[in-house]
């Protein structure tokens, strides 16, 4: 069977915690569990070669999968989406065979793809 | 066509001050009522109510309560056979948000089976602050608030009754009809200058004739794909931060979109937030110093010609006078007065004026300035002097779906049912003539003052958290309302405020257990019951129907008021919340479940409606204002006596208009930073969304934290002063304000705690609080009121309205910072909110410590001491703080 996982556009996900509640309340975790965590990087200045600070930041939010992911078999049996990835508010994520994500990762940067170890 | 060109004016200002602007045609508050019901050509697939394994799955549209302005489509999953709620997930059929879901939808489970929900009607069994409540039955509890009321009007007068809501949306309206029944205009919410949105709406009727929004497709039901849009080239994001506090009929995540659609971003706003990051040119002016920024990048735009001359020659009224007012200003001062390089400014105007479209996707932080009227004037002007006004991709006109007029804003059958002579005892409307355009409000400034007065003499509190959310100086409102003789509050859970002041508290049901109409700008759709009520919870409507009723019926009490209703009685006339409905959407042709069964109905969209007749109720080309045109010159502001171009004023607090004070209290201090896990002072109990945001944060600059011995996590304190201001006195254009801000009375130091968020999302010279917190886990009587001084931020904030009657200093004041003492922080009661975690309750399992929980824990509602209901001895003890990063 084709391996299946997520592909991330974290370039434009802009940490609003849909996806993390999203899985919360379909797997009915614990409080402080996650199938999905949004970690945050920044924002710092860059600096230039002088070491001042600019007006170019570094600020990304990337969700990150655990364990506790398990790609949602229930709602991608019926044909729907992971919940996460149904609920992104950007839209940054793509559920789909893993060789198939693989190319449309290929065609853009500022991107990850997720594979859970069990799926 | 344009050489042709005749344009009329549309609205008499031939008239006095007092009569200008208070007919419903001149406030006009959407466009479009009553005409094109034209519907386009789409319609969801899916029936509004199926059965999927076993569940039965009803589409509905999301309106409060809880607060939210979106409206979001949702398909709710319900028991079969108990007709309980069991899940939702986002409508990806809905063209609004297309399946997406923020995490207060998402969380919204733990919102309708909350432990705490109020669930039954109850009367106060103790004093006014105490958690102590009474049972009562749906009939008691409107006989009580009947008499009561009734008794308060006759005595005093009906407008002595004061209708107070929060957020309300579908219930706008319904408050605010409830108040006509009774005969009472004054209907409000707590906020200093109405410092939300209304600025810029009443300044947008009244020169425009009508108001525009950012063009993101949503008027389309297919959205990206409809070939009648066009995507915008680049979009100003104006003081805001459209994904996380723009629930506004206006999904943040529309700009995410068109950025992936090629648009580029211009960002106008004090902190590096993600947006900022990611912008073309971010724009980091000092907070309440937009309209320099404005007025700057208008001087480029206008010295560099860079503005659309066909546009601006036959649509404008007064263009000449504002490149006047641009040329005496020197471009170089007013980079010094934002705080901005003279290069970013003039960069940005050159992006803004030369992509087409572009659009300005604005928000609170142009009102919550005292310059909030002037400010929105200028950005308008922007858009407007580039041809971007009602263009696809640009800045268009909203209309009333169908001609269904403002149900969702409130002022349904103001105009109808209120003599004229009753609508001249709304607060305000004689002072400030701007709150004749755009809502049928009070003034909430002038209301404070009749409160502390206290001519104030009965109270309706319609989901309504005042005292802890909108209110500044929240200590004067909190004195003040202790002064009425009798309060009724409605809401899902008890609050600060209910606790503090309501005789009669009433259930009422979240969106998701009742039947409305979701009306505003883009679609129309229904609200559908999709589960069981729980409890005894009734829908706002058939509270307000219920009671008002027992005022329209009554014809001694109608006599003795001297009620000489103007037309229809408010509610006596349904006997159920469809047949309300069903009369509030006739103009359509749809009855309500005719509409339900339809799902959302897009009505055909038309750009350039300026050219069409269709911005005009007497079909004339041009705009619904006194000279047919876009007025950058506002010509009703010459008879209200305030100048009618933009101009710029600093803060009434700040480095340069009080010095002295800056000096003791060097930090500027913007307020009301929002996350997605909470609406304003809601959610707090809801464990899915408190984990996302356990405890108040205030930004700091890694810098400033380390200039004040500050560390990441530390409880702080935020410490200002303020004098009680005198709003009769208003600071003059280019005088410097004195040190005393023109106030009289004693200084009184005001400070809360919140927790350090060490980071550069904000510049050194600033801090950005959170708003609008309580602890539902503290104590609920008083004198803690669930904690309600510990945080809220909005103590430190003064109520001062700008000239107009809009707009108050709220995110550009001064603070001090500093840590709490260990002592201090040992003393704060500890965190134990995740014992309103039904499933942990049912554990019988401490949920932090793993200790057994032997008995007294119940997880249903008990009449007494709601408040703390479900809490236990082996929870109290349960301690988070410091844990949460
Ligand atoms: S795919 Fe499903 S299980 Fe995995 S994180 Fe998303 S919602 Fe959770
Ligand atoms: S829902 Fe999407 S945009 Fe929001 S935090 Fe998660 S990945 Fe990012
Ligand atoms: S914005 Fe959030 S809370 Fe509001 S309707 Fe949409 S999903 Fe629900």
């Amino acid at each position: 069977m084709a391996r299946n996982g997520i592909l991330v556009d974290y370039q434009y996900c802009t940490g609003c915690y849909s996806c993390e509640i999203a899985c919360q309340s379909e797997q009915d975790l614990y409080l402080g569990q996650w199938g999905v965590k949004v970690l945050q990087n920044g924002p710092w200045p860059l600096k230039d070669a002088e070491g001042n600070e600019t007006d170019k930041y570094v600020y990304d939010f990337i969700p990150s999968f655990t364990l506790q992911c398990n790609l949602c078999p229930e709602r991608t049996a019926k044909g729907k989406k992971p919940s996460c990835v149904h609920h992104c508010q950007a839209d940054i994520m793509r559920y789909g065979p893993v060789e198939e994500l693989a190319k449309v990762l290929e065609q853009k940067p500022w991107q990850y793809l997720w594979v859970p170890p069990q799926g | 066509m344009a050489d042709e060109l005749e344009i009329q004016g549309a609205i008499d200002t031939d008239k006095d001050r007092d009569e200008i602007g208070t007919s419903k045609t001149e406030n006009q508050f959407q466009i479009g009522a009553g005409k094109h019901h034209e519907v386009q050509d789409w319609a969801p697939s899916r029936p509004w109510q199926y059965e999927e394994d076993g569940y039965i799955v009803t589409r509905t549209s999301v309106w409060s309560a809880p607060g939210c302005h979106e409206g979001c489509g949702v398909l709710v999953y319900s028991d079969k056979d108990t007709g309980a709620f069991v899940k939702l997930e986002g409508d990806p059929e809905d063209p609004y948000n297309q399946g997406r879901l923020c995490p207060r939808c998402l969380a919204f489970k733990q919102v309708i089976q909350h432990p705490n929900r109020i669930l039954y009607p109850m009367k106060r069994a103790g004093k006014r602050g105490e958690d102590n409540w009474e049972r009562i039955s749906w009939d008691e509890a409107l006989d009580t608030v009947e008499r009561e009321f009734k008794r308060i009007a006759v005595s005093y007068g009906p407008e002595t009754i004061h209708l107070l809501r929060g957020t309300a949306r579908d219930n706008q309206w319904q408050v605010g009809r409830l108040g006509y029944a009774i005969g009472s205009p004054n209907e409000y919410g707590f906020l200093s200058g109405t410092a939300c949105y209304l600025p810029r709406i009443s300044l947008m009727i009244m020169t425009y004739g009508g108001f525009m929004i950012a063009d993101m497709s949503q008027f389309m039901a297919r959205r990206y794909d409809d070939p009648a849009w066009e995507c915008p080239e680049c979009t100003i994001i104006w003081g805001c931060n459209p994904h996380i506090s723009n629930p506004d009929f206006y999904m943040g995540h529309w700009v995410t979109d068109v950025m992936k659609r090629g648009c580029k971003l211009i960002s106008v706003e004090p902190r590096v937030t993600w947006w900022a990051a990611r912008a073309d040119i971010h724009i980091q002016s000092r907070p309440g110093t937009d309209t320099a920024v404005a007025m700057a990048m208008l001087k480029v735009i206008i010295e560099e010609d860079l503005y659309d001359h066909e546009f601006v020659e036959y649509w404008t009224y007064g263009f000449e006078a504002l490149a006047e007012r641009c040329a005496s200003l020197d471009l170089d001062k007013l980079a010094q007065i934002c705080w901005v390089p003279r290069e970013k400014l003039v960069a940005a105007a050159r992006l803004f004026a030369t992509s087409k479209p572009a659009s300005v996707v604005w928000g609170l932080a142009v009102d919550m300035q005292s310059q909030g009227t002037p400010c929105a004037q200028a950005i308008a002007a922007l858009w407007t002097i580039t041809g971007n006004l009602d263009r696809p991709g640009g800045m268009v006109y909203t209309t009333a779906p169908m001609g269904v007029d403002p149900p969702s804003a409130g002022a349904w059958g103001y105009y109808d049912i209120l003599t004229a002579e009753q609508q001249k005892k709304r607060i305000g409307w004689a002072d400030y003539p701007m709150y004749r355009y755009g809502l049928t409000q009070s003034m909430p400034d002038m209301c404070l003052e009749e409160c502390e007065a206290g001519r104030v003499k009965g109270l309706w509190l319609q989901t309504s958290n005042g005292i802890n959310c909108m209110s500044c100086e929240s200590e004067r409102w909190y004195q003040a309302l202790k002064k009425v003789e009798f309060c009724a509050g409605v809401d899902i859970f008890f609050t600060p405020t209910l606790l503090a002041y309501a005789d009669i508290v009433l259930p009422v049901a979240t969106w998701a257990e009742k039947k409305g109409i979701r009306a505003h700008y883009y679609f129309l759709s229904t609200i559908n019951p999709t589960c069981t009520p729980e409890g005894e919870v009734l829908s706002d409507a058939e509270i307000n129907r219920r009671l008002g009723s027992r005022f329209d019926n009554d014809q001694e009490y109608l006599d003795t008021i001297s009620h000489a209703r103007n037309s229809e009685p408010a509610w006596a006339q349904w006997a159920s919340d469809e047949e309300c409905f069903d009369e509030m959407i006739n103009m359509t042709g749809y009855s309500w479940a005719e509409l339900r069964d339809r799902g959302p109905a897009y009505p055909v969209y038309r750009y350039y409606k300026y050219t069409t007749g269709d911005l005009r109720p007497d079909g004339g080309v041009g705009f619904n204002t006194p000279t047919g045109r876009v007025e950058l010159y506002a010509s009703l502001f010459e008879n209200f006596g305030y100048d009618p171009l933009p101009y710029i004023e600093e803060p009434g607090v700040g480095p340069n208009t009080t010095p002295e004070l800056a000096k003791e209290y060097p930090l500027i201090m913007i307020t009301g930073a929002r996350t997605t896990s909470f609406f304003h002072s809601e959610h707090r109990q809801i464990p899915w969304l408190r984990q996302l945001t356990p405890d108040p944060w205030v930004q700091i600059h890694p810098r400033t934290a380390e200039q004040y011995g500050i560390s990441e996590g530390d409880w702080v304190w935020l410490e200002n002063k303020v004098r009680t201001p005198d709003r009769s006195i208003t600071e003059s254009t280019n005088n410097p304000h004195p040190e005393d801000l023109n106030d009289g009375g004693e200084w009184q130091v005001r400070r809360c705690r919140q927790r350090a968020r060490i980071t550069y999302e904000v510049a050194e010279y600033e801090v950005a609080a959170q708003h609008g917190w309580w602890f539902p886990e503290q104590d609920p009587s008083e004198p803690s009121l669930f904690g309600r001084t510990q945080s809220f931020v909005n103590q430190l904030l003064r109520n001062k309205p700008g000239r107009t009657g809009f707009g108050a200093d709220l995110k550009c004041t001064l603070c001090k910072v500093y840590p709490c003492t260990p002592e201090e922080v040992a003393a704060l009661p500890k965190h134990h909110w995740r014992k309103f975690d039904r499933r942990e309750l049912a554990r019988g399992v401490d949920p932090v410590t793993g200790a057994y929980v032997p008995q007294g824990v119940s997880a249903e509602p008990v009449a007494q001491g709601v408040g703390t209901a479900g809490s236990s001895p082996a929870v109290e003890h349960a301690s988070l703080t410091g844990k949460e990063a």
